[in-house]
């Protein structure tokens, strides 16, 4: 496996400009990388290492066309067991079990579109906009690039969980991580949808509504900031990612778009289902296990009532094109603040987006934007809690 | 090489087949009429387009596999990344990916455990999809989730119910059980609701001695977010069939009967439903409301 990546990166560090487009400071991880591929006696050879390829090269090739094959069936095989046999499961499950699949489908069902939107605008990103066309449309200034990039959120509707996907694309194309981390965060909050659906919530006028979308613009790109601020932004990120970000940016553009496309499709689902699965599977046992009277018992507590709410938008992972209805039927017992509190911490940190961003970030990063965005939305909801 | 090039593909297939399999799941439910199960209907338009997006971008991901076009991207995609899709961190996982010589025989373990766990999750999840029927959310959901208590307001409907209260003459024949739920916690004069007849469809929550909530959830999303909300019925001094009897948790019931003050004084609700009639119904199609 080493042997594998290490001279993959190897063939790909000879040309230099690709890595300094990821990061202008991670330099140092190149001699790192260089060091391992020398200490690899295999490094640079393209062709497969000869011991492990004897037995299995000539299977790979009906594996591979029976693979799909298999999953094909398998999909086939258990729609067909529930048209024809409709009753089979319908009795004898316990209610908690019964309540937490419905509770984990319904999230999937509501996900998965956002997903494959996202997927599919990170493969547009990625493979159909021409090299150069969105970076020069954006400023030099570091502090403007990313002001604009946060407002990009406005040409995608897409929610939190389809910006994953898509922020993944925009680093593979060679945008730094404070940029991508920065749409990550301000998208969900700032694009037509949410704001359309914040609107007819809790209508036009009030606080609510500006207070969520400067606060989703500040906490963007004060995350931003700190991301390029940090002494390596590309330590953020997983290796492997980063490895993979390094070797697209800057790689010859295949000439089979539509197949670059589909093999994208493949490996970008490989990555964020399972995640969404897991995602989900937590926010359904959650919402299971942990009695939701506990957290609305406190609601007229300007400062406790502010932590519910968060919590409570941590715990229910809601779509943020939606959650302001959600919101709204708490917004007779609940103030304010502590409503804006949820729209704002909601789209950004919950028990699902962080099974998502898991699959790009590090722990650390992870930790950070919690501890960044808890902190704000916080003070948001007690600042105004107390004003408003 | 191989043996990393079988768990990209693997995963490949995990994540292509749960996408094939979810897509066409929902378009299966959309088709029977039961997407509404599990999302609200404003989005089903939106659902059902991306299914359908869905099913033929996962079928060209895996013919791409099937002839090898994907393995140059596979390869980049490694482990890694791979075990950190699977959405568990752990101290062993970043250390091992801290140092540049970790101890690779562990954090590979950690990692394959993960992203086995994660691969459990993902096909159970997915065969409970395609197999078990859709189903709706129990009483006990309804009750851990508090109906009707005092900090749940209304999402919805509620325009409706305040105009209700300046015509005598507005129809409220239609009114659903979140509807009269909302018109009697923002009502202040409750007086003028007494009397009204009424005649409501949901499932039963026992309360105390020959009460129950007659209960709906409401969707504004999709059921993570479902508000049980609910009406108060009293049984007791009816002399209708079923009268006096309090019928099994979480079934379905039809109560007939009349808007009245509630008798227990010290309760927040202060309008409950004086059953006349309570019938067991069947489910209904449309079990939850909007």
């Amino acid at each position: 496996m080493r042997v594998v990546r290490g001279s993959v990166l190897g063939g790909r560090l000879a040309t230099p400009h690709r890595v300094q487009n990821l990061a202008p400071n991670d330099s140092p991880a190149v001699p790192s990388h260089g060091a391992r591929v020398r200490a690899q006696p295999r490094a640079g050879r393209v062709t497969y290492p000869v011991p492990v390829t004897t037995t299995t090269r000539p299977p790979q090739r009906t594996r591979s066309l029976t693979g799909p094959g298999l999953v094909l069936l398998a999909v086939v095989v258990l729609l067909g067991i529930r048209l024809f046999s409709p009753s089979i499961g319908s009795t004898g499950l316990p209610d908690v079990v019964q309540d937490f699949l419905t509770l984990a489908i319904s999230v999937v069902v509501e996900s998965l579109p956002f997903v494959v939107l996202g997927i599919v605008l990170s493969i547009v990103v990625e493979v159909w906009v021409p090299v150069g066309a969105l970076e020069k449309v954006l400023p030099q200034n570091a502090f403007g690039r990313r002001a604009v990039i946060s407002l990009i959120g406005m040409l995608f509707p897409v929610c939190e969980c389809g910006n994953v996907p898509l922020a993944r694309g925009l680093m593979m194309r060679g945008f730094t991580p404070a940029e991508a981390v920065t749409f990550l965060v301000a998208a969900p909050i700032l694009n037509p949808l949410v704001i359309i659906s914040t609107a007819q919530a809790f209508g036009w006028s009030g606080w609510i509504l500006p207070v969520r979308i400067v606060g989703g613009f500040v906490i963007a790109n004060l995350v931003g900031w700190i991301v390029a601020a940090h002494r390596r932004p590309a330590d953020l990120l997983l290796p492997a990612f980063e490895a993979r970000c390094r070797a697209a940016v800057g790689a010859p553009r295949g000439l089979h778009r539509w197949r670059q496309s589909a093999a994208q499709f493949g490996g970008e689902t490989a990555t964020m289902m399972p995640a969404l699965f897991v995602g989900a599977g937590l926010a359904a046992a959650i919402q299971v296990a942990v009695p939701r009277s506990t957290l609305v018992a406190v609601g007229s507590n300007p400062v406790l009532s502010v932590a519910a709410m968060m919590l409570l938008a941590m715990t229910v992972s809601l779509c943020s094109n939606v959650d302001a209805f959600f919101a709204l039927s708490f917004a007779s017992t609940f103030l304010p603040g502590s409503i804006t509190a949820f729209l704002i911490i909601g789209p950004i940190i919950d028990v699902k987006m962080i099974a998502l961003l898991r699959t790009t970030f590090r722990v650390r990063f992870l930790v950070l934007l919690s501890v960044v965005c808890v902190l704000f939305a916080g003070a948001v909801g007690l600042v105004m809690n107390v004003l408003v | 090489m191989s043996s990393s090039d079988a768990r990209s593909n693997a995963a490949a297939y995990l994540g292509l087949g749960s996408v094939l399999a979810a897509a066409l799941c929902t378009l299966w439910l959309a088709l029977v009429g039961h997407l509404d199960l599990y999302i609200n209907p404003r989005y089903s338009v939106f659902t059902v387009v991306l299914a359908a997006v869905g099913v033929p971008a996962s079928i060209a991901g895996l013919v791409a596999i099937a002839r090898g076009y994907g393995h140059t991207h596979a390869d980049e995609a490694d482990e890694p990344d791979d075990a950190g899709a699977h959405g568990h961190a752990t101290a062993a996982d970043e250390h091992a990916a801290d140092a540049h010589e970790p101890r690779p025989g562990r954090g590979r373990a950690v990692r394959l455990v993960l992203g086995g766990a994660a691969a459990v999750v993902t096909i159970g999840v997915t065969v409970a999809m395609l197999v078990l029927p859709p189903t709706t959310l129990s009483a006990r959901t309804a009750q851990q989730r508090s109906v009707d208590s005092a900090t749940l307001s209304n999402a919805t409907g509620s325009e409706s119910a305040v105009q209700l209260l300046g015509s005598e003459g507005v129809d409220t024949s239609e009114y659903g059980v979140k509807d009269w739920a909302a018109l009697i916690r923002q009502t202040t004069d409750t007086t003028a609701l007494v009397g009204k007849q009424v005649e409501l469809t949901g499932f039963v929550v026992p309360g105390d001695d020959g009460s129950f909530t007659l209960t709906r959830f409401v969707i504004s999303c999709c059921a993570v977010d479902a508000q049980p909300v609910g009406l108060g019925v009293v049984t007791g001094d009816g002399d209708g069939a079923g009268a006096g009897t309090v019928p099994d948790e979480g079934q379905w019931v039809t109560v007939r009967g009349a808007l009245a003050a509630n008798p227990d004084q010290s309760a927040d609700a202060r309008i409950v439903v004086k059953a006349a009639k309570i019938t067991d119904i069947a489910q209904p199609e449309d079990p939850y409301e909007f």
